[in-house]
């Protein structure tokens, strides 16, 4: 659906995208993750068309938003970091001529719509300008959907809202999955776990990891270990260090972190040791966060230089 | 045709909604009413030559004033991102923003023009000389605004686009006078380029096609080069 190939953008002499490459399909809610100032901002706007670009190519679909930015611009409904609104406008108003750009036929019918998805309608008729931070993300939010472009790109959709306001328009994104193609940046990690099927992390320009959610995490997390608590070490450890499967054994204040050859090998480990009574209380694979692997992929490329 | 005229729309609500087109038109109106009751009715000069060069020095403010905010304001507010990501294309913007400018200067001159209707009622005006100037003042306008929205493209700062637009404007229609103090091609380039000069005949009753030709190349060029540079600006960011 969206397909980027060695992108490089510049701003006069800096290098603000140093060629990203990657592909997203038709369905994927794709989480843009990347520190302030990693270019997602930039590459959002070149799949819209906004920018242009230095070298590289860019697809939807089968076209280029530089050669064919109107045909572009119908299948795309953009959110910017900051909701753009004519804020003397009402949201009624601010709609309809967004709806006329976008050559919606029935007008009204599509306005009901899209405020019915993103629960405006109670400020249908009150001036842009008036509302609060979150309201007036929603009115950008209902303007990207006008039309029901297939691709959503939305910058940092959720920054500045309450906690409420937040999972509000989360649920909103969750419920167009399947139907709709979104690229959604953030630096709010949980977002992306909760939202995302696909994560692309960028920093300096740069792509360092293109992966599911959970092959991110297994990116960083190396060897597969389990942490195991239990009424005697001791016992414990023994019964451990006749397992073969077993390649180092860790012993923390409380609990022991136990290395194995590979992930299938947990409910045997689990077996054994309730076979040999070593009162297992606790069992579980470390969890890593997405924020563990996103600190370690951006700090790690800062310290080599 | 049918995007031109959305974004006409929307610029023409924004114009009744801020006090900007009212003052203008209230100062135009009020000024132009002052001179044709000192100038016409007063000492009895059955014509408009008085009221419209009034008008042509005033529009060198007024019109910078319309055109300072249309695409500096979209700029600072960030709208213009906005625009430029919905489907529509660049000059579909800066057409629909020209023809609302256009509009609304119309609109002035159309108040303007009872005062002309009032002649007609109590004088014998020379009619197509009268419809002539009021032809030239158009002309004029039309090339004014289209410089003011090429410089509110140049920059976010609506004060700044303002300014400069009215200098422009204000050098432009002086610029003749220069050439008497050169010589050479420079003299010829400087009277050419004058709106002041090209004006000129229009007051005289005559309407040289050269002087409407100019008009029109230079509010074409304005726009023009306004779509060129928003177009262009995606390279530069």
């Amino acid at each position: 659906m969206i397909k980027i190939e060695s992108l490089v953008k510049y701003y006069n002499e800096f290098k603000a995208l140093d060629n990203i490459s990657f592909e997203i399909n038709q369905g994927d809610i794709v989480g843009l993750l990347g520190p302030n100032g990693a270019g997602k901002t930039t590459t959002m706007r070149i799949i819209t068309g906004y920018l242009s670009y230095d070298s590289g190519e860019v697809k939807i679909g089968d076209l280029d938003p530089q050669d064919k930015p109107l045909e572009v611009k119908k299948i795309i409904g953009y959110l910017p970091e900051n909701p753009l609104l004519y804020d003397e406008m009402t949201v009624f108003e601010f709609l309809k001529f967004i709806c006329e750009l976008k050559n919606v036929k029935e007008v009204n019918k599509e306005i009901e719509r899209v405020i019915e998805i993103t629960k405006i309608g109670d400020k249908k008729n009150q001036i842009i300008g008036t509302l609060s931070k979150g309201y007036k993300q929603r009115v950008g939010l209902s303007s990207a959907l006008i039309s029901d472009p297939p691709i959503l790109i939305l910058d940092e959709p959720t920054s500045g809202l309450d906690p409420n306001q937040i999972i509000e328009i989360r649920d909103v994104i969750k419920k167009m999955r399947k139907s709709k193609t979104i690229i959604l940046s953030t630096h709010i990690l949980p977002e992306v776990e909760e939202v995302c099927n696909k994560v692309i992390l960028i920093d300096k320009g740069t792509v360092k990891a293109i992966d599911s959610i959970e092959g991110i995490k297994n990116i960083s997390q190396g060897r597969p270990s389990i942490i195991i608590k239990c009424d005697d070490n001791n016992k414990l450890k023994n019964v451990l260090s006749k397992i073969d499967y077993i390649t180092e054994i860790e012993e923390k204040e409380s609990e022991i972190e136990v290395f194995i050859k590979n992930e299938s090998y947990k409910k045997e480990l689990l077996e054994t040791l309730v076979a040999n009574k070593t009162g297992v209380y606790e069992f579980y694979s470390p969890k890593i966060s997405l924020e563990d692997v996103f600190h370690r992929l951006t700090i790690k490329e800062g310290d080599n230089e | 045709m049918n995007k031109i005229w959305i974004i006409a729309k929307k610029e023409l609500a924004s114009f009744l909604y801020s006090p900007i087109g009212y003052v203008i038109g209230f100062i135009t109106t009020g000024l132009v009413g002052y001179f044709f009751y000192i100038d016409t009715i007063y000492s009895g000069f059955a014509g408009m030559h008085f009221t419209i060069s009034l008008l042509a020095t005033l529009s060198l403010f007024t019109l910078p004033l319309m055109t300072m905010k249309l695409v500096s304001e979209e700029k600072k507010r960030g709208t213009i991102e906005l625009l430029m990501t919905l489907p529509i294309k660049t000059s579909e913007i800066i057409i629909g923003k020209y023809f609302a400018v256009l509009l609304v200067f119309l609109m002035i001159l159309a108040i303007t023009f009872l005062h002309f209707l009032l002649i007609l009622i109590i004088g014998n005006p020379e009619f197509l000389v009268n419809i002539g100037l009021y032809f030239g003042i158009i002309l004029e306008g039309m090339a004014l605004l289209s410089i003011g929205i090429f410089i509110s493209t140049l920059t976010d700062s609506q004060v700044i686009s303002g300014l400069v637009s009215i200098g422009v404007g204000l050098l432009l229609f002086v610029i003749n006078l220069l050439s008497d103090k050169v010589s050479g091609i420079w003299a010829n380039i400087f009277s050419e380029i004058s709106f002041g000069k090209h004006l000129s005949g229009f007051f005289r009753g005559v309407i040289d096609l050269k002087d409407v030709g100019f008009f029109i190349l230079i509010t074409v060029l304005g726009i023009l080069l306004s779509i060129v540079y928003l177009d262009n600006e995606k390279w530069r960011k």
